[in-house]
């Protein structure tokens, strides 16, 4: 049983990884030691803020600063007519006269202090032109619709032509044919807001005489960031630099609005030659930020009677909003709709639609939470349509190993979803439960169960080259030193990586310092996004000490006068073998490596075998491995009030290798608490395009309260592909959460829920018609 | 945040000198709201004048058949009052349910009441224990019913240079609170219904106040409902007579947090729900 944990089933022979050390940021965090941008001070610094548009679709007729120039503490105004570029790296706008939603910026204002700042920014002069808008993906289509994007060879109409992936396999038209039944089903999700506990802050730092320009921010992704400021300034990356502070959160969506936080910081910067902190207040950070991606999602299903899936069609449709860099999800999103699950013909084709509402972007998961809700609710209307029990239907037809995923990828690793189903429907009595609740006599509390189960492909797949730099080197008195492409967002990477080069050296990770992310200091590593950091971007800083060890055992070998293979360094010592008193502290070698001249360090580059993907085709080899998960939910619901309380969640996920089970076990609970959220809590309401839950005390993100009980069991497999075998979790950890609640409800109430969030007052209403239908809730539950 | 001169007194007399002064002046106490509304930019007041610091405002205590509550008592004293636990359980359940410890242990009831929020917590239990507001200003004190206090969104009967010295009521240990919120802590009311009543040995209800919140523009007294469960034993009938009149007893509306539908089809729900728990909770 290749479970982990209980006194460590699984012995993979570690000494480093595999088991928890605390986290190497824990302490500063906990004793608000931890520096985050917006708690920074330079002499002379300026604060920033932007102006932004009060409509949803509007053209900016006249601006007028003069007033705001003159007054006193404000140093530097800019509108979009004072700037050279309109237009921002990754298609957003720095600023700009066309305002297609209300997180577009017309001006910007640099001031002495807060009050100059708020003075100087009301009294800017706008005068606006309203244009018609359009705010959901149906508007949107409609014939003579406004278009959001005019004249951009990127649009058919309001349709985002660049972002459409597809995936082809076999023939669906056939199928359907031949096959006994057709169903056909719409379900959509809403946005979901990241709610990261820090707001987007940034100082930028010019430096008249280098030129450089320095720019201190919680990005996400410092790389970025350096494109959209060197972008805006006009000047090289080389001259451009991003220190990476503290992330108070992301989540992936700590990204546009950062970028062009930092962007906007910088321009004022340069205007005026002094620091400028530009803060994004929590409102501002809502209407502006991006969100989870909204989808519809209309499927169409070929099946026998006998309960095999012959075909699988799905058009999925995402609200992108204004503005939009994400077209690379679209191909995760296609590679992933149909589940894990082995159906002969597929044909998937995802796009997105410009509107004038608030953006899309990364959130946790990258499309995974949407479409496992989608396709695991499609699945158990499908059983429930043949009168099938939906676990022996999903078990029928889920993928198994040999198999051929819906995209055509032969899985030729371990597929250990059996096994992870197996002890979760033991440790839950699932089968048992569901077949009771789904018998329950009519009653107002109501008691549910339900599952989801969901795979994800690691790293960046054939999304983009999986590629990073990894940094090693010791110091003279035996301290290590490490750095990488790939950022600490939160996630617990310092620690995962510290963990994977003492590892990798044989010393411990007490002695190794991670320097934290500074543009300046290693190459360009890509996103940390998508779950790939300890995955794919550790094997870069891995194989940097695997080169460096090799270094320092030659030193040894000098000092033990043998050869090189006659030495090894185990736990801090090398070891003459053979030889049981000869040894050195690691220390002492690094030592005598300093002083002799030998290369103390090592920077090495990693980019994993190329995969044999066709995005023309629609198919091929997506991923170099996949992680599987299952995820059960129990529930009771108040069919008076139509509250969910989601009493348990038990996950079971594939970590192939767990590195740090507790960083793990962290990112798990957290990650429920978002699928709790997406599932019957969080809900984004938007008025013309304004969102109006836009703090949380009208956004509802789950409390400490809402927490259920959380159960999280770790699986290990053998896969060659990651880092000593290590699999994603950070995304897994959410995307199956959401599907498994609304089984539960299913469960619980008979009712097929076809879009999330459905909260309280949502889903009272679908009880309060479920009752007029005259269908009792006891007799529509059974299956 | 705008600019503000930020007062303290420590006596009611001073706090009373000081709004005769100062006609503009802004009382705080727990400034939970107030500063709120500061940073929302929905209120500039020149001066705040904090009146946390006056003891002669603060505590709980049974005197003369009623318990005062003064107005600068903290939400998190009367979450932990056991004389509210055993005597009007239906304000303890409500300081129990309202916003998060933090907030609990600045707000103050006096200021929840100020606010006027329609969806405020505790205007409800104080509607249905009966319970007046205490009222100084230079010329005297005067009593007014929280239902009359009450006059609608962040509306009061508070006149210019007056300052709530608290609440009183009558102790009524036959009495509950159910709220709804969209998650279960640090939530603002959906609805909430408060039930307090009296019963005699035979069971029939001989006194009853019941109010909801968030059902209308103010704390609502259920004047509708009080009257089909008076003098009369619950049965079944009686309770379903009640359920039914609960609709005409509010008036809810579409907003964030919920909408008409959902209010009309569960206000009934808790109204039950309180009603059961006052009737049945054990003195």
């Amino acid at each position: 049983m290749p479970q982990f944990g209980d006194g460590n089933k699984t012995d993979k022979g570690f000494a480093y990884i595999n088991r928890s050390v605390p986290r190497v940021d824990a302490r500063d965090k906990v004793t608000g030691r931890a520096k985050y941008a917006a708690d920074l001070e330079f002499p002379g610094m300026l604060l920033g803020g932007a102006l932004f548009s009060p409509y949803a679709h509007a053209q900016v007729v006249r601006i007028n600063a003069d007033k705001a120039r003159a007054l006193p503490g404000v140093r530097a105004v800019l509108t979009f007519e004072d700037i050279k570029k309109e237009k921002s790296w990754g298609y957003y706008t720095y600023l700009s006269g066309r305002l297609r939603y209300r997180g577009d910026v017309t001006a910007i204002v640099a001031a002495e202090d807060w009050h100059a700042l708020q003075a100087g920014l009301n009294a800017i002069e706008v005068e606006y032109q309203e244009l018609p808008a359009v705010f959901t993906v149906e508007e949107a289509l409609a014939e003579g619709a406004p278009l959001v994007h005019e004249n951009d060879p990127e649009c058919e109409g309001n349709i985002w032509s660049h972002s459409r992936y597809k995936v082809r396999k076999g023939d669906v038209d056939e199928a359907f044919a031949h096959c006994d039944r057709i169903i056909e089903r719409e379900y959509r999700t809403e946005p979901v807001e990241h709610a990261y506990m820090e707001p987007e802050a940034a100082v930028a730092v010019p430096d008249s005489t280098s030129g450089l320009m320095t720019v201190y921010a919680g990005a996400v992704n410092p790389y970025f960031t350096r494109r959209w400021v060197a972008d805006v300034l006009d000047i090289p990356r080389a001259k451009t630099r991003v220190i990476q502070q503290t992330v108070g959160g992301s989540f992936g969506g700590k990204e546009e609005l950062m970028g062009l936080t930092a962007a906007r910081a910088a321009l004022l910067a340069q205007a005026t030659d002094r620091p400028v902190k530009m803060l994004v207040s929590r409102e501002q950070s809502i209407a502006a930020s991006t969100k989870r991606h909204p989808f519809t999602m209309k499927y169409k299903l070929g099946v026998n009677n006998d309960g095999r899936l012959q075909a699988f069609q799905v058009e999925v449709i995402e609200n992108v909003g204004a503005f939009h860099m994400h077209e690379f999800m679209n191909f995760r999103a296609s590679v992933h709709a149909a589940g894990v699950y082995e159906i002969p013909n597929v044909k998937v084709d995802v796009y997105g639609v410009f509107t004038n509402t608030v953006t899309a972007g990364a959130m946790r998961g990258y499309s995974s939470p949407q479409l496992i809700f989608g396709s695991e609710q499609l699945y158990e209307e499908t059983a429930a349509e043949l009168g099938m029990d939906y676990m022996d239907f999903k078990r029928l037809n889920m993928l198994k190993p040999g198999g051929v995923n819906a995209c055509g990828q032969a899985m030729d690793s371990e597929i250990i979803l059996p096994e992870i189903l197996d002890t979760l429907f033991e440790k839950t009595g699932f089968e048992t439960k569901r077949k009771q609740y789904a018998a329950q006599p009519a009653g107002l509390i109501r008691k549910g169960i339900g599952m989801a189960m969901f795979y994800r492909g690691c790293g960046l797949g054939a999304e983009s080259p999986d590629a990073s730099a990894g940094f090693v080197c010791v110091h003279d008195d035996g301290s290590v030193m490490i750095n990488s492409g790939i950022v600490e967002n939160g996630q617990g990477m310092k620690t995962s990586f510290t963990q994977i080069v003492a590892e990798t050296l044989s010393v411990s990770p007490d002695i190794i310092h991670f320097i934290g992310a500074d543009t300046h200091t290693i190459p360009d590593s890509g996103i940390t996004a998508a779950s790939r950091s300890t995955v794919m971007g550790a094997q870069s800083v891995k194989l940097a000490a695997e080169e460096l060890k090799a270094y320092l055992l030659e030193t040894a070998a000098m000092m033990f006068h043998a050869k090189p293979e006659q030495v090894e360094l185990k736990e801090g010592l090398f070891h003459l073998i053979g030889v049981p008193d000869a040894v050195i502290p690691f220390q002492v070698v690094c030592n005598v490596h300093h002083w002799t001249g030998q290369q103390a360090g090592v920077m090495r580059w990693y980019k994993p075998p190329a995969l044999d993907y066709s995005m023309e085709q629609g198919g091929g080899k997506a991923f170099p491995t996949y992680a599987y998960g299952c995820v059960i939910a129990e529930v009771e619901v108040d069919t008076a009030t139509g509250e969910v309380d989601v009493k348990k969640v038990t996950c079971g996920h594939d970590l192939g290798t767990v590195i740090n089970d507790k960083i793990v076990e962290g990112q798990i609970y957290g990650g429920v608490l978002m699928g709790q959220g997406f599932a019957v809590m969080e809900k984004l309401v938007m008025q013309n395009g304004a969102i109006r839950t836009n703090n949380f005390d009208t956004y509802m993100i789950a409390t400490s309260m809402d927490l259920p009980d959380i159960d999280v069991v770790l699986f290990e497999s053998s896969d060659e592909a990651g880092t000593y075998g290590a699999k994603s979790v950070g995304e897994p950890a959410t995307e199956g959460v959401a599907a498994a609640i609304i089984s539960a409800i299913k469960n619980a109430t008979g009712l097929h829920i076809r879009s999330i969030p459905v909260t309280k007052v949502e889903l009272k209403a679908l009880l309060n018609r479920q009752n007029a239908e005259g269908g009792s809730a006891a007799a529509a539950a059974r299956e | 945040m705008s600019e503000f001169t930020f007062c303290s007194v420590f006596s009611i007399d001073e706090a009373l000198m000081k709004l005769a002064q100062e006609p503009g002046a802004c009382v705080v106490a727990g400034g939970t709201d107030v500063t709120l509304r500061i940073r929302e930019g929905r209120q500039r007041p020149g001066l705040l004048l904090d009146i946390s610091r006056i003891a002669e405002l603060q505590g709980i205590r049974e005197e003369r058949g009623y318990i005062h509550i003064g107005a600068t008592t903290t939400l998190a004293a009367i979450a932990s009052s056991e004389l509210l636990a055993a005597k009007a359980p239906a304000l303890y359940e409500a300081a129990n349910r309202f916003a998060d410890p933090n907030t609990r242990n600045r707000a103050t009831i006096g200021g929840n009441i100020v606010n006027a929020s329609p969806g405020a917590d505790t205007p409800p239990p104080l509607c249905a224990l009966g319970a007046e507001v205490l009222l100084r200003s230079p010329k005297g004190t005067r009593c007014l019913p929280v239902w009359e206090y009450l006059l609608g969104p962040n509306r009061t009967a508070l006149l210019p240079g007056e300052l709530v010295l608290g609440v009183r009521f009558k102790p009524c240990p036959h009495s509950a609170f159910i709220k709804i919120g969209l998650r279960k802590a640090m939530a603002i009311s959906v609805e909430t219904a408060a039930v307090a009543l009296e019963k005699d040995e035979n069971g029939v209800i001989t006194a009853c106040g019941i109010a909801f919140g968030a059902l209308g523009p103010k704390a609502l007294r259920a004047w509708n409902t009080e009257k089909a469960l008076l003098n009369k034993r619950p049965s079944n009938a009686v309770l379903a007579a009640a359920v039914a009149a609960v609709g005409t007893d509010i008036q809810p509306r579409d907003g964030l947090r919920g909408t008409k539908e959902y209010r009309y089809s569960t206000a009934g729900v808790i109204f039950e729900r309180a009603f059961l728990a006052a009737y049945h909770s054990s003195i």
